[in-house]
Formats: structure tokens, sequence, C-alpha cells
């Protein structure tokens, strides 16, 4: 009905244009007024020799007045409209407007897009300043200082045969403002280029967990020794954020739970004979690939022969441990590039996964990953063990490209990869964001 | 006779400058700079207009705004928010609890002297 309607309108308009009346185009094509009058508000459909006879004597091509506008077109005008506070008066102006003006529509949709991607970022952004207290704080400061100086700056250029007290006064406020507004821009410049190395800033226990284990190069055989009382060498230490020391025992009790079912003397022997590869390692020394994952992400680097990362996640895809890998960045906050294997093992419990990544940042540099997610055995119930996934990362060998490569990020929002099935939002890296 | 325009703000030098700029233009300006006793202070002035910040020590200026349309007696008094925060969802919020115009920082002398002027002469009318 719809393109019924719109071909009818379109050969009213064009008789319109053409100065004809409904009886002379109706004469001229061998129809009725009355049918003409039934075609043109899209009571009929036309079509073959009929739609070939009204495109000649209209003077146009048969497949415009037939096809016309795209629909999709003319379906993103009206959602463009649909926003608005006023609304068309009849229900073919839009495809009207796309037949007639085929340039200035698709402007007009390409803006409204825009627009959209714009409200999106700006829905972003105001979730991060809603969340961030810190972030929120500094803005406020920045826009009170300029709100100042702007009024007072403005009553100083107004106001003629100010008094000599009040011009000191207000002199002395736009210093006073200028100066605050300087350490409030010098408080959110450092804000944005805080360093992971900032002790003082930890958005949660997990990350100063983290940051613990990483500053001791994951060193932490000596608790190994059975004679070591956790409880006292946990009572030394000093935290800045409530909750990590339980978290910390937490993570210490399933290190020193893997230490027991797979000692460092037996992963060293084996380590000699067979490079580092968790599935296979699993399969010779007959212990769970998990704790293998888990058991090599917990070793200094130097002892394990090289630099190693590892991130696992719950089922939700909450980042649960980070250990950091120079080059390939695992994010801070939310979730990491969909594409990451870790995520596909939650889809494939019990499967081990292995790829080669292509981290988009760093060009040239290759990684070998493997990732595993266990089924707990006891699934349903209170007593249910949680599902966690995870995920190892070596540096492939310099200048060795390899076969077969998954290219991935660190996240949508940083990411150049263009044409992404999986990116879930626009990248500011990313030309027209 | 002068008509009086309480400003709830707690930047000094924001209060310095609207103050000045609403005295030249001849009304009395009452400041206050904390959200803790404002309502209070409001019932005892009864002022012709009210220049309400958000973001205030101890209470906020949405609670105060509740408290003013809620009062018989300060229901009517015409209400400025004028505000760092100036989202959509604030002037939203605003708006609901009964503020007559929504203003956002940094601000203009002139759009707020003029506000303050069409809200007390609308009131009388």
């Amino acid at each position: 009905m719809l393109s019924n309607a719109t071909t009818g309108y379109r050969v009213r308009e064009r008789r319109i244009a053409l100065g004809l009346r409904q009886m002379e185009l109706a004469n001229l094509v061998g129809i009725s007024t009355s049918y003409l009058n039934l075609i043109e508000h899209g009571k009929r459909r036309i079509g073959g020799k009929l739609l070939l006879n009204l495109a000649e004597v209209l003077k146009t091509e048969s497949s415009l007045l037939a096809d016309g506008a795209e629909a999709e077109l003319v379906g993103r005008l009206n959602e463009a409209s649909a926003k608005s506070e006023t609304k068309p008066t009849e229900t073919e102006v839009a495809n009207s407007f796309a037949m007639r003006f085929p340039y200035w529509a698709k402007l007009l949709v390409s803006n409204d897009r825009r627009i959209r991607e714009l409200e999106q970022v700006i829905e972003a952004l105001s979730d991060r300043l809603n969340f961030d207290p810190q972030l929120a704080a500094s803005l406020h400061e920045v826009i009170n200082a300029t709100a100042s100086i702007r009024s007072t700056s403005s009553i100083l250029v107004d106001t003629e045969n100010i008094e000599p007290q009040w011009q000191r006064r207000f002199f002395r406020n736009i210093s006073e403002d200028s100066e605050r507004l300087t350490s409030s821009a010098e408080a959110l410049n450092s804000y944005f280029d805080q360093k992971e190395s900032d002790e003082t800033q930890f958005s949660s226990t997990v990350e100063e967990v983290d940051k613990f284990l990483e500053d001791r190069n994951y060193d932490f055989l000596a608790l190994e020794n059975p004679s070591v009382e956790i409880d006292k060498y946990l009572a030394a230490l000093n935290f800045k954020l409530k909750g990590t020391k339980n978290l910390l025992r937490k993570r210490l009790g399933i290190y020193l739970q893997d230490a027991a079912a797979l000692p460092i003397d037996l992963l060293l022997q084996t380590l000699e004979d067979y490079e580092i590869d968790p599935f296979m390692l699993s399969e010779k020394l007959n212990i769970s690939i998990d704790l293998i994952m888990r058991r090599l992400s917990t070793l200094p680097s130097e002892l394990i022969g090289g630099a190693i990362g590892y991130v696992s996640c719950d089922a939700a895809g909450a980042f649960l441990q980070r250990r950091s890998l120079s080059g390939f960045r695992i994010p801070k906050f939310g979730a990491a590039c969909p594409r990451w294997p870790i995520y596909l093992a939650l889809q494939r419990p019990m499967m081990p996964i292995y790829q080669n990544l292509s981290y988009k940042a760093q060009d040239n540099t290759f990684y070998k990953v493997w990732a595993y997610s266990a089924v707990p055995k006891t699934y349903y119930g209170s007593k249910s063990i949680p599902i966690v996934s995870h995920m190892l990362i070596l540096p492939n060998e310099p200048g060795i490209k390899p076969a077969d490569v998954n290219e991935v990020g660190a996240a949508c929002r940083v990411c150049s990869i263009e044409n992404c099935d999986w990116r879930r939002e626009p990248s500011i890296t990313n030309k027209g964001f | 006779m002068r008509k009086t325009v309480m400003l709830v703000e707690d930047e000094p030098n924001i209060i310095e400058a609207i103050s000045f700029v609403l005295s030249r233009d001849g009304w009395n300006v009452v400041t206050h700079s904390n959200g803790h006793d404002a309502f209070e202070v409001i019932l005892s002035i009864m002022p012709s207009a009210i220049i309400l910040d958000v973001m205030l020590p101890k209470r906020n200026g949405y609670e105060i705004l509740r408290d003013i349309r809620e009062n018989s007696k300060t229901k009517e008094i015409p209400v400025i928010v004028l505000t760092a925060k100036g989202q959509k969802k604030d002037r939203e919020t605003a708006e609901k609890l009964g503020s007559n115009l929504f203003m956002t920082k940094p601000f203009s002398n002139s759009e707020v002297l003029e506000a303050v002027r069409q809200l007390v002469d609308n009131v009388e009318v």
C-alpha cells in the first residue's frame, strides 16, 4: 500500500509540476479522471503499460515513478522527524522530499545519524561524570571558576565608572579564580594521564591486589614453605582499600592450593623438557588446565623464561585477575575486546582454545594465547562453584608472523580496527568520531 | 521600596559578582552560602525571587527547592536554579521540582538580571 501511495503521489507531484489538470492527464493516457484520482491517492496499483504511458506523458522515467526514492532513505527521514516536536502534515511528505531533493535528504539523514552518535557519546561521558566522583568534583571546580571569571570580567568591562575599590576587588577575584582554574585543569590533566604505577589511586580491591602481586614480580615461592604462616604474613601488610587484604588472602589461598597440587620443582623440571603450553602441560602432568594456567600466571617471569600475561574473568565477563604483559593492554575498566578468546572460552567450557593474536595497537607483534574455562563439578544449588575463564598470553618470537592470526584490540572505545562486526561502541581513534 | 533577591550560592566570588550586578540594578540582595538552613532564612526574609545553586554544603539545592514549593508561604516565590550541573536530567529534575528557570554556569550577568526582572514582574502581574 505504501508503494501505491508513493507512486500515486509521485504521479500527482509530477502532473502538478507540469501544470496539467487531472482531466488532461487522464485523457492523454486514456483513462478516466476518477481512475486517475484513485491512482494519485494510492487507492489503485499501476504498472505495465499504464505506468509507461504515464511516464511518457509526464516526461519522466517509469522507474522514477515506481521506485522513486529509496525506501531506506525515506525510512530514515521518518526516523529523523519522529524526534521532532512538530510533525509533517502529510504521511507522504518524507517520500516527496526524498524524491525531489535526494541530496538534501541524504545530507539530513547523515546529520541525524551523526547527532545520534554524538548523543550516545555524551550519554557515555555523562555516565562517567555521574559515577566518577573525582572527575565530577574537578569539573565542577573548573566550571565554577570559569563562571566567576566570566561574570567578574563582564562587570569590569560593562560597568562605567566603577569605583576603584570594586575594581581592585574584582581584579583580585579574577586572579584567584584564574589560579583555581589552573589548579583544577592540572588536576584534570593528571587524572586523565594517570600512570598505572600510581599507588595512591586504586579504583578497586582487585586492582590493588594485582598491583601488590606485580610489585613483587609474582614471587611468593617463600610462602610455599609449610612453616610460613599466611595470617602473620598478611598481618604485616597495609593496603589503601578496605577489603584488599581479604581478597589477597583468598588469592594466596588458591595460590597455595595450586602449589600443593603442582610443586614448583615438578613444574620447572617439566618446563625444561616442554615449552610453556598449558594444554600440553596439563596432559603431561595430568593436572587440570585451569590450575596450570593459574600456576604459570603466579610465578616470577625469570623462573618461567620470560614475561607472561594472564587474565581471568567470571561468567559475566568481569575481570577477576590481571597480570599485565608489556604491549598487550588489559583494560582497567569495563570489558575488553569481545574478540579475545577468553570470552569464547566462556561459551565453550572444557574446550581448550589456542589462538595467535595480533594486537592492533602494536604492529607486527604477535602473541600466543591459550584460553580455557572449566565447568564446575557442582553447577546448581547453593554450593556451586563459579565459572571462571582463563587466558594466558605469551609474546611470540620476534620477526615471526604466525598463520591464522586473530586481530584484536584492547577495548572498542580505543580500538582502531575498522569494519569490525564485534564492535559495540564507536572508537575515539576513528575518523569522524 | 527595593525588592529582595535571595542568592543561595557557596562560591564567594560568584556571590560577589551577582550581588554587584543586582544591587546596581536596584535590588536588595541577601546571600546565603550553605544549604543547611537556607530554607529557614528564605522563610524569614520572603524574598521576591531566589537564585538557587544546586551543589551546596550540607544540603543540595533540589531539597531546598522542594521545601520552597511544599510550603504554602513560599511556594509562589519564583526560583532560578543556577548550576554547574547542566545535564538534561538536571534540568528535568529542576523543572519537576518547580523551578521557574534553569540556568547553567558559566552564565551571562545580563541573562541573570533579565531573568530576575521578568520573573518578579510576572509574579506581580
